[in-house]
C-alpha cells in the first residue's frame, strides 16, 4: 500500500467496544445520580447538623413546641372551649358538656365535623383566592405570636425593635383579607360583610395605634420586649388605665366580635364575609377568630399589665399566661354583654369618644413625668 | 352628661354579665337531671294493688280508653292487674277521681319517654312501682 493512508477501522475490534461504550456510559450517568444523591445527603446532614447544634434546636423548640405554634394552637383550642363554655354560663346555660370532661372536647368534634364536610365553592368565586386567602388570615394572625414577649430570658422566639410596628402592620392585613375574601366569594352578602369589616379596622385601628403611643413612649422602646421589661417598676396599666381600657375596646372593634360584629353580622347579612365559606375553610376563619383575640389579649399582657413581671417565686412564662387567661376572660366578658352596633355607630364611638380619650391619657401622662419626678425615676426613661 | 351616664351602664352591664358568669345555670341535664315537681303534678300513674277492688271504675271513667284491666290476674283477693297506655293517656286525672278505694294516682314523674311504643304500655309489673334502671352518665348514676 503506497501512497495512501489506509484507515485501519477493525470493524470487529469496534463492534467488541461496545460494551465497554455502553459501560462508560452508563457509569458516566451513574456518576452524575451519584453526585445528586450525595449533594441531596449533605445536604440533609447539614440541616441535621444545623437543627441539633444546641443553640438552633432550643431555638426550634421554642419556635415548634413551647411559646411557638403547638403551644399556640392548643391555647386556641382552649380558648374556643372557654369562650363557648364562657357565653353559656353567662346566658345561663351550661355551654358544651357531653364530649369529654366538662366538654372540652367540643371543639375536635366541632373540627372533625367541619373538615368531614364537603367544600362548596360558588360559581361566581374567585377559585383559587378562595381557597387560598382563609390559610393565609390563620398563617398572618398566628405569625405576630413570636412577638410576644412570653418571659424575659428564654422563653420567646423573636425580639426586634419594631416588633410592635411589625405586629400592627400584621394585623392591619386581616380586614384586608376580609374584605379580598368577601369579594372574591362573589356574594353580594360577603362583599358587604368584607366592607364592614375594613370600616371597622377604618374606625378601631387608629384609637388602637394611638393607645399604644402611651406604653411605647413611657418605655422609650418599640419593642414588645423592651415595653414589658420597662414594667419591672409598675405597670403601665397603673399609668395609663384609659388607654388599656381603649385599646381593649378598639381590639375588640379591630377582632370584629360583639358588640362590633357588624362584619359578620348573622342575623343582617347571613354570615358577613364568612358566608360563602363552607368546611375546612370555614374552620381557618372561624379559628383566625378567636387567634386574633387570643393576640390582642397578649399583646394587653405585653403592653398594659408588664408582660412577665408578677409573682417572683413563679416562672415569668406562667405570670404571662395567668395574666393572660384573666384578659382574655374580660375580652369575652366585654364581647358577650352589649348588642350590635350600627356602623357608622362603630365609627363615631371610636373616633369621638375612643382617639380623644387615648390622646387625654397620653398627654395627661407627659405631664404627670414631667412634673412628678418620682414618678420618672420608676421608668427606664434616662434623663432626669 | 350623655358620657358618662351611657359609661356607667356599660359597667352595670359588665357588673350584670360578671355575676351571670358564677351563677348556676338555669338549663338542667335533662335526661339525667331534672327540675322538682309539685306534689299534685298529674304525671304517670301508680296503682297501689292491696286496696284495689277490681271494681273498674277508672276504666269505665277514662275518656281515651287508655286504662285496661285484667280481672283474671289476681294477686291478692279481690284485686286486678292495670295496663296505662301512654301513647293514650291525656293524663286528666279522671280514672283517679273516680277510685273511691285510694288504689290509683298520679306521680309527680313527668318523662315517659321510652325507645318503643310498645314500651309505652305499663303492665302490671311496671304501673305499680316506681323503681326503674337508674340512667348512667360518665359513671354516675340518675335516679
Amino acid at each position: 500500500m503506497i501512497g495512501g493512508v489506509m484507515l485501519q477501522f477493525d470493524f470487529f475490534a469496534w463492534l467488541a467496544g461496545i460494551p465497554q461504550w455502553l459501560e462508560d456510559v452508563i457509569l458516566w450517568i451513574w456518576g452524575i445520580v451519584k453526585g445528586i444523591i450525595w449533594w441531596i445527603w449533605d445536604i440533609i446532614q447539614w440541616v441535621w447538623a444545623q437543627v441539633f447544634l444546641p443553640t438552633n434546636f432550643m431555638f426550634l423548640f421554642r419556635a415548634v413546641l413551647f411559646p411557638g405554634l403547638v403551644f399556640v394552637v392548643l391555647a386556641l383550642i382552649w380558648a374556643v372551649w372557654f369562650t363557648r363554655k364562657l357565653w353559656g354560663r353567662i346566658q345561663d346555660r351550661r355551654g358544651p358538656v357531653h364530649m369529654g370532661k366538662y366538654g372540652g372536647l367540643q371543639l375536635f368534634a366541632d373540627a372533625i365535623k367541619l373538615i368531614a364536610k364537603e367544600s362548596i365553592i360558588p360559581d361566581n368565586a374567585k377559585r383559587w383566592m378562595f381557597r387560598f386567602l382563609p390559610g393565609l388570615l390563620l398563617v398572618i394572625v398566628l405569625l405576630p405570636f413570636c412577638f410576644i414577649p412570653w418571659d424575659f430570658e428564654y422563653w420567646y422566639i423573636a425580639d426586634l425593635s419594631v416588633s410592635l410596628v411589625l405586629v400592627f402592620a400584621f394585623l392591619t392585613a386581616v380586614p384586608v383579607i376580609a374584605l379580598l375574601a368577601g369579594w372574591v366569594s362573589g356574594s353580594k352578602y360577603s362583599l358587604i360583610g368584607g366592607f364592614r369589616a375594613a370600616n371597622n379596622q377604618f374606625a378601631a385601628e387608629i384609637p388602637m395605634i394611638i393607645s399604644t403611643i402611651g406604653p411605647a413612649l413611657l418605655a422609650g422602646s418599640l419593642s414588645l420586649m423592651g415595653i414589658a421589661q420597662a414594667q419591672t417598676n409598675i405597670w403601665f396599666a397603673a399609668l395609663l388605665p384609659i388607654n388599656l381600657a381603649t385599646f381593649l375596646v378598639a381590639a375588640i372593634a379591630s377582632v370584629g366580635v360583639f358588640p362590633f360584629d357588624a362584619p359578620v353580622a348573622d342575623s343582617e347579612i347571613i354570615f358577613g364575609w364568612r358566608t360563602e365559606f363552607t368546611g375546612i375553610y370555614f374552620t381557618l376563619t372561624y379559628f383566625a377568630e378567636f387567634a386574633e383575640q387570643m393576640l390582642y389579649s397578649a399583646l394587653i399582657v405585653a403592653l398594659f399589665l408588664g408582660g412577665p413581671v408578677g409573682f417572683p417565686f413563679l416562672p415569668g412564662a406562667v405570670n404571662f399566661i395567668i395574666k393572660f387567661i384573666i384578659t382574655f376572660f374580660f375580652f369575652v366578658l366585654v364581647s358577650s354583654s352589649f348588642q350590635r352596633l350600627r356602623q357608622d355607630q362603630i365609627v363615631h364611638y371610636c373616633w369621638k369618644y375612643l382617639l380623644p380619650l387615648a390622646l387625654l391619657n397620653v398627654i395627661v401622662i407627659m405631664f404627670a413625668i414631667v412634673y412628678l419626678p418620682g414618678l420618672a425615676a420608676l421608668l427606664p426613661l434616662g434623663g432626669g | 352628661m350623655g358620657f358618662f351616664s351611657v359609661l356607667g351602664d356599660c359597667f352595670q352591664i359588665l357588673k350584670h354579665t360578671f355575676r351571670q358568669v358564677f351563677m348556676r345555670p338555669f338549663t338542667y341535664f335533662f335526661p339525667f337531671e331534672d327540675r322538682i315537681y309539685p306534689e299534685r303534678t298529674r304525671g304517670r300513674h301508680i296503682h297501689v294493688r292491696q286496696n284495689c277492688t277490681a271494681c273498674a271504675q277508672c276504666v269505665r271513667a277514662c275518656p281515651v280508653v287508655a286504662i285496661r284491666i285484667d280481672k283474671e290476674d289476681k294477686m291478692y283477693e279481690k284485686d286486678a292487674a292495670l295496663y296505662f297506655d301512654y301513647t293514650r293517656c291525656i293524663f286528666c286525672g279522671l280514672c283517679v277521681q273516680a277510685c273511691r278505694f285510694d288504689a290509683l294516682f298520679h306521680t309527680p314523674v313527668v318523662d315517659l319517654s321510652e325507645g318503643d311504643r310498645e314500651d309505652l304500655i305499663f303492665g302490671p309489673d311496671k304501673i305499680e312501682t316506681l323503681d326503674r334502671d337508674p340512667l348512667e352518665w360518665r359513671g354516675r348514676r340518675f335516679r
